[in-house]
């Protein structure tokens, strides 16, 4: 027998004299969190909340006391709370969650370290090699743990560290150039985290945080161009484009394989964007507006129709 | 997919359900698809305003009001009559753009602002009233919403949001966990269930917004702390549910389970948006509500980074807030470890 979900509840509901308290249990049964789930949520969920306001406060607490605090004690201090962090994960048989967590309060103290160390000795604000050095530091935690939430403080670091190095030192690469860059990075983090979640069971990454990444992807690239055909030609733009073009094709092929519609759904609403930019770039004046509203409902219905059809194609197979 | 129903027979129209698998309605559920029709309707209607615009429409108030009222009428009419995927995304924008042109229209005949959001809600309320389709309900409720926010902007009677919020939270918290009281009523509220719940969740979330950022809106600490209570105490409303699923019989474990509920949002007492968040993501924990408990934890993530620009405590004062926080939590996983593994293992 198939699962029970909402939705089926629902149906049934609508076209049978099912009573409100059967409703009720049908919905507890197969539908609400059961105890074993709930137990599980709140352990993560105390000491997530536990781990991130502590952190957050001593961030704050930090922020206010560092005139008065002399240099080694600030210093000391955090790497003190560094070690502490860690001993949690190495020395004590906490639940896997909890090390994760506690894992990625400790990345962000790094950081914390290393922000109090470049205000100490004026380093300048924003310097990109307080994220670089950030990131360097705690790739081989980010690497051992495999943990979503971690991962993404990872990527986001490493997205920063580029974007300030182009902004500080490499004056000379064109905003086109950026572009490539930081959608190549996320691209080739996508495209492992995607191939490991195929092949090995072990480090397969939760399916949140693939989406979430491939999201990003997209959309660094859909603004990319669109900066692109709005901006000037240039050598690094016609990059992204292929760049884009193969990435794209193998995503749809991809979905199409796996069955699985999100995808399906960002990579042709990206391309909706740019075919819209493309033709309010041709021109700005009140029929081109209307071509491109006609051009996004008509599109964006096709769009839905076909993943209709394909969700309804998958769900029979 | 044959459903067999658990317990005594009650009649079921079988024929009527397998035909509405069938139609594309069943097809609609999936979140992409229905992110994607309201970004695409959004997206289309700007650039319809924009053409209407450049074509001199913003001249013309009476052209505008006139133009408002016919697309909200018209999209409404086409929505209830026909029912494929392209009526759906056309409609949705034109439902938009007809507010717009609506609310620009009466605000150049000089029509008061706070008369405009009432008749906003109005509209909107006539809207759920007459059509049943997912996203439009789901923006007919924010419209009402978002209008209902407006009105108290605009008529300078900030204090007024702690009572719209404290409707939210119960309407919240009643939406939550009675669902099977909505679904067995009429197949009309059936259909409006959804929308509405996930509709009220962002809007509230939105509400609590306005009451963090207290440099752009300023309420007095009073009211503040009223819905502060109101939402600890439509916590402890869950904690009770809570204990059913939980199977807690002792009388002790009872107490300890609320004395934490309770305890919980002491530090955070003057930050209803904190535990706001937290009412959230437990209620959509609890009936496995994903797009509420996605925006709950994110909402909370804002509100934590928004907390350091807030000016009425010093850093000092907000970092022992935090940081007595945060002990407590963990003190309360240290003392509901055992209570929350042993009995898994059972």
């Amino acid at each position: 027998m198939a699962k029970i979900e909402r939705d089926d509840i629902y149906v049934i509901s609508r076209h049978s004299d099912l009573r409100k308290s059967e409703i009720h249990a049908l919905l507890q049964q197969h539908v609400y969190t059961n105890a074993a789930s709930w137990k599980k949520f709140l352990r993560i969920f105390f000491m997530a909340l536990g781990v991130g306001f502590l952190v957050a406060g001593i961030i704050m607490f930090f922020a206010y006391n560092w005139d008065s605090l002399g240099k080694f004690s600030k210093i000391g201090l955090i790497e003190i709370l560094i070690v502490i962090t860690v001993s949690l994960v190495l020395l004590t048989k906490l639940k896997q969650d909890i090390k994760n967590i506690c894992l990625t309060g400790a990345s962000v103290l790094v950081g914390v370290l290393f922000a109090v160390f470049g205000q100490i000795y004026q380093t300048g604000a924003n310097a990109y090699d307080f994220f670089l050095g950030w990131t360097i530091s705690i790739t081989l935690w980010v690497f051992v743990a495999g943990f979503g939430p971690l991962w993404l403080i990872y990527l986001l670091l490493i997205n920063t560290t580029v974007v300030l190095y182009s902004e500080q030192v490499a004056g000379n690469w064109s905003t086109a150039f950026v572009y490539t860059l930081i959608f190549a990075i996320n691209l080739f983090a996508l495209v492992i985290f995607v191939l490991l979640s195929e092949s090995r069971r072990l480090l397969k990454m939760p399916s949140w945080f693939v989406k979430t990444l491939a999201l990003a992807t997209v959309a660094c690239t859909t603004i990319g161009i669109t900066a692109g055909i709005f901006g000037g030609p240039d050598p690094a733009f016609y990059v992204l484009i292929l760049l884009t073009i193969i990435s794209y094709g193998a995503g749809i092929l991809y979905s199409l394989k796996k069955k699985r519609a999100f995808f399906l759904s960002i990579i042709p609403f990206s391309l909706v964007i740019i075919i819209s930019d493309l033709l309010l770039n041709l021109g700005s004046d009140a029929s081109m507006f209307f071509i491109t509203f006609l051009f996004v409902i008509i599109s964006v219905t096709l769009i839905i129709r076909n993943l209709i059809s394909l969700q309804k194609k998958w769900a029979v197979e | 997919m044959l459903k067999s129903s658990a317990n005594r027979t009650p009649a079921i129209d079988e024929e009527k359900i397998l035909s509405e698998y069938q139609e594309a309605n069943t097809g609609k559920s999936g979140i992409a698809i229905k992110a994607l029709s309201v970004f695409g309707g959004i997206a289309a209607s700007l650039f319809f305003l924009a053409f209407l615009f450049l074509a001199g429409l913003y001249e013309s108030e009476t052209g505008m009001l006139i133009f408002g009222l016919i697309f909200i009428a018209a999209s409404i009419i086409v929505n209830s009559r026909f029912d494929n995927i392209i009526v759906d995304t056309a409609s949705i924008s034109f439902y938009l753009i007809g507010f717009f042109l609506l609310g620009v229209g009466l605000g150049s005949i000089h029509v008061n602002e706070n008369m405009i959001c009432l008749i906003f809600v109005a509209v909107a309320l006539l809207t759920l009233i007459i059509i049943q389709n997912y996203i439009f309900s789901f923006i007919s409720l924010l419209i009402i919403n978002g209008s209902l926010f407006a009105l108290i902007i605009f008529s300078f009677s900030n204090n007024m949001i702690h009572l719209l919020l404290t409707m939210q939270v119960i309407a919240i918290v009643y939406l939550f966990l009675h669902e099977s009281a909505f679904i067995s009523a009429s197949p009309k509220i059936s259909k409006l269930y959804q929308p509405i719940r996930t509709g009220m969740v962002l809007s509230f979330l939105c509400g609590l917004v306005l009451i963090a950022r207290k440099d752009l809106f300023s309420t007095g600490s009073y009211y503040l702390l009223a819905t502060s209570i109101v939402i600890i105490i439509a916590l402890l409303y869950v904690a009770f549910h809570l204990l059913v699923v939980l199977n807690v019989t002792k009388p002790n474990d009872k107490i300890l389970v609320y004395g934490i509920a309770t305890l919980m949002f002491i530090p955070t007492i003057m930050a209803p948006a904190i535990s706001g968040c937290l009412l959230v993501i437990l209620l959509s924990f609890f009936v496995r509500h994903r797009g509420g408990f996605i925006l709950g934890i994110g909402a909370l993530i804002y509100f934590i980074c928004q907390y350091y620009y807030d000016l009425e405590y010093s850093l000092l004062q907000k970092s022992y807030f935090l940081i007595g926080s945060g002990i407590l939590f963990v003190l309360i996983y240290l003392v509901t470890i055992k209570k929350l593994v042993t009995n898994a293992k059972t």
